[in-house]
């Protein structure tokens, strides 16, 4: 007993993959727990307090100026759109018929009732200790309802249609994962029986690695082409026995989508299927699907370093949680701000991140062409790079009879790749 | 004719294979022997292209040998290697449809050396439900069944039984006949020994000897004389050494002509329970080991 479970830990953990695993979580952990220090070295803007430039009455200004209110209360008698120009991050608070709150990007729920409740207090307290004429008198009992101006000129698409798309990426985004992985999976089996080297006597390295991509690829169309059809198929039975009203009567009810219209025909009647739509949606799946078949040929490369299945668990342990970081990532970050200037603009013309980042920017702003077109460039470039460069070290990886480890034989395939170019 | 010339392969600092060269012709069978990790696998595998030679040259039919055709060689590797949740028969035409053998033949080639090899009842049954030694015959097919030139059998007598290897000593001479080139690998020296016409004997990636089996033969006079009694002592005039193996003894004598005196005396005593032999392929190996550490 004791044997046998020394025997299956020590089988567990020490190997290069667990290790790794190890590493990466202590690294992940110390992030968390360090999170302020790493930000402050990364991007220290993030941790700065909301800038607000004010431009209001003198009085409501000093009074604002007093009060601790955790924002960063600028007075500044600019125009917004000078001021929103030079700091878009920022945003500006004037009287124009009431309060308004200028800003690039819509102000999130949450800061809008706290200047609403700011000024309140401001009214308040000038009432209490200050000498005001009549019309001043009236101007303070006023609402003061603070009311959000947006410069910005974006958010094309509503809510609603907005939450679907982000659905259906997740959900594409979770499919293709596990498509993904079930390729790498399947030349770990094919390598672990021996019969990768029969195979290879009878096709190249090169053609097997590239049949696993197609199959990777073929694999996730074929599905989605089921799908598609159990949809229509389940569809038109509904539509045959009550038009899909019960149904939207339930998404009413539960709030999940607000649907108008009383039938499934009347709503897929009522889709505008324009052509900014159409381009938007095409990119969407253009970027998805590139980042999952980059990720398809790192996992496929990385696999045929692995000799049996329990390898296989350990390394790919560690891609689930990269995969799912950058998932919530891309979550937290998903604001018009950081899709627009912040980091969420920047990832969204990395390589395989743009996979996420460049379709949350879509369904949130206009993206220009030249953007659109260079990240794609990025991203396709970075795959003819693994695709020239992935059979050398898959081959190496398949047919590796030497105890060097991954990195070795890696830096040597990639040496040996170069070297068989310039002959 | 297939061809090695100053076949050299390293994996790192460590020596796979070096400086190999033979020749060997249609028709004919190579034993390449040796010890565990002397590279013999590793010979197979530079051979059938799977990894890169570091130095040599391989001709076969006087070209050098660019692996594009694959249908030139036929693989039975060392392990198992077999996708156990497959059926026999999609096992075979999967490994044959990557040769690009058209289905009429796979199926034709298919059906005949299932039966050659008495498992046509496997046809449809899951690879892992077969026994080792059936599975080994399954093997065999799906390196025969696209008719190669040149067959690699790396340890072909694994887990078959004795039924088995006269019916593997059978294809080989069947092959021979058809003129196709076989090399074999195998630690079952007694099994290969009538098999094979000529031999490559690899210790630590070095040739240690090679050539025609017969050949080889003569270079070495001595005679064994295997009996169960012990009656011929180490001492005796001709004797070189008694050894003792299982219930025999294995006296080996120094030429034929002191063989032919110790067997009239064996006569002479009534005894005629023994017989005499060439030196056996082991003993060369062993002998040449022995001179080779001494």
């Amino acid at each position: 007993m004791k044997e046998l479970v020394k025997f299956s830990l020590k089988r567990r953990f020490c190997n290069s993959a667990s290790i790794l695993l190890n590493v990466l979580l202590c690294l992940a952990v110390c992030g968390v727990l360090f999170a302020d220090r790493l930000i402050q070295l990364v991007n220290p803007s993030l941790l700065e307090r909301q800038k607000i430039y004010v431009n209001v009455d003198e009085r409501v200004e000093a009074a604002l100026l007093n009060m601790e209110s955790g924002l960063d209360i600028i007075i500044d008698k600019g125009s917004s759109k000078d001021l929103l120009d030079k700091d878009p991050k920022a945003y500006v608070l004037y009287y124009e018929d009431g309060y308004k709150l200028a800003s690039q990007y819509e102000v999130p729920k949450e800061v809008m009732a706290l200047v609403g409740s700011l000024i309140g207090d401001v009214h308040r307290e000038l009432m209490l200790n200050e000498v005001l004429s009549i019309e001043e008198m009236e101007i303070m009992n006023q609402s003061f309802q603070v009311e959000n101006v947006v410069e910005y000129e974006s958010v094309q698409m509503n809510g609603d249609k907005q939450n679907l798309i982000f659905m259906v990426i997740t959900s594409i985004y979770f499919t293709m994962l596990s498509f993904s992985t079930s390729v790498a999976n399947e030349v770990i089996y094919e390598k672990s029986t021996r019969q990768l080297e029969l195979i290879l006597t009878s096709v190249s390295a090169k053609t097997h690695f590239l049949s696993k991509m197609v199959v990777g690829w073929l694999a996730i169309l074929i599905q989605a082409l089921l799908l598609g059809n159990y949809l229509i198929a389940a569809g038109c039975m509904r539509i045959f026995y009550d038009g899909g009203r019960g149904l939207i009567v339930l998404i009413r009810q539960w709030g999940l989508f607000m649907i108008e219209q009383e039938t499934i025909v009347e709503f897929l009647g009522s889709i505008p299927f324009e052509a900014d739509f159409m381009i938007k949606l095409f990119f969407i799946l253009f970027f998805l699907m590139m980042g999952i078949l980059l990720l398809q040929m790192v996992l496929v490369v990385i696999s045929s370093f692995i000799a049996n299945i329990e390898e296989a668990g350990n390394v790919q342990g560690p891609f689930y949680l990269i995969l799912l970081g950058i998932y919530y990532f891309a979550l937290s970050v998903n604001t018009p701000y950081q899709m627009s200037v912040g980091i969420g603009f920047v990832l969204s013309f990395f390589p395989f991140l743009n996979m996420l980042f460049m379709p949350c920017r879509l369904l949130i702003q206009n993206v220009s062409m030249i953007e659109l077109s260079l990240s794609a460039l990025i991203s396709t470039i970075f795959m003819m790079l693994i695709l020239s460069k992935g059979p050398i070290v898959y081959q190496r990886g398949v047919l590796d009879y030497t105890s060097k480890g991954f990195l070795g034989v890696m830096k040597k395939a990639l040496k040996r790749g170069d070297s068989s170019e310039k002959k | 004719m297939l061809s090695i010339e100053h076949l050299t392969k390293y994996y790192g600092s460590k020596v796979g294979v070096k400086d190999l060269s033979f020749k060997i012709k249609k028709g004919k069978i190579l034993g390449v022997l040796g010890s565990n990790g002397s590279g013999k696998t590793t010979t197979f595998r530079v051979l059938l292209g799977l990894i890169e030679k570091d130095e040599g040259k391989i001709t076969y039919e006087g070209q050098l040998l660019d692996f594009s055709d694959k249908c030139l060689f036929g693989y039975l590797p060392e392990e198992k290697s077999m996708l156990r949740d497959l059926k026999v028969k999609d096992q075979i035409a999967y490994l044959a449809s990557l040769k690009k053998i058209k289905q009429v033949m796979i199926e034709e080639q298919m059906d005949y050396w299932l039966k050659y090899f008495h498992i046509e009842r496997y046809r449809n049954a899951k690879v892992r439900s077969l026994s080792k030694g059936n599975m080994q015959l399954v093997q065999l097919v799906c390196a025969l069944v696209h008719q190669p030139k040149i067959l690699i059998f790396d340890e072909p007598l694994n887990g078959l039984d004795l039924e088995n290897v006269g019916l593997f000593k059978r294809l080989c001479e069947k092959l021979k006949k058809e003129g196709r080139i076989i090399l074999i690998s195998s630690h079952q020296y007694n099994n290969i020994e009538d098999l094979v016409d000529d031999v490559v004997y690899l210790y630590r990636g070095d040739t240690c000897f090679k050539g025609n089996l017969k050949n080889l033969k003569k270079k070495y006079p001595q005679r064994i004389l295997i009996l169960d009694e012990d009656i011929i002592d180490e001492k005796d005039s001709g004797v070189i050494s008694v050894e003792k193996l299982g219930h025999l003894y294995h006296v080996k004598l120094e030429n034929e002509h002191v063989a032919s005196q110790y067997v009239r005396k064996l006569m002479r005593e009534k005894i005629s329970c023994f017989s005499l032999e060439m030196v056996s392929l082991q003993m060369m190996i062993r002998e040449a080991l022995h001179e080779r550490t001494r």
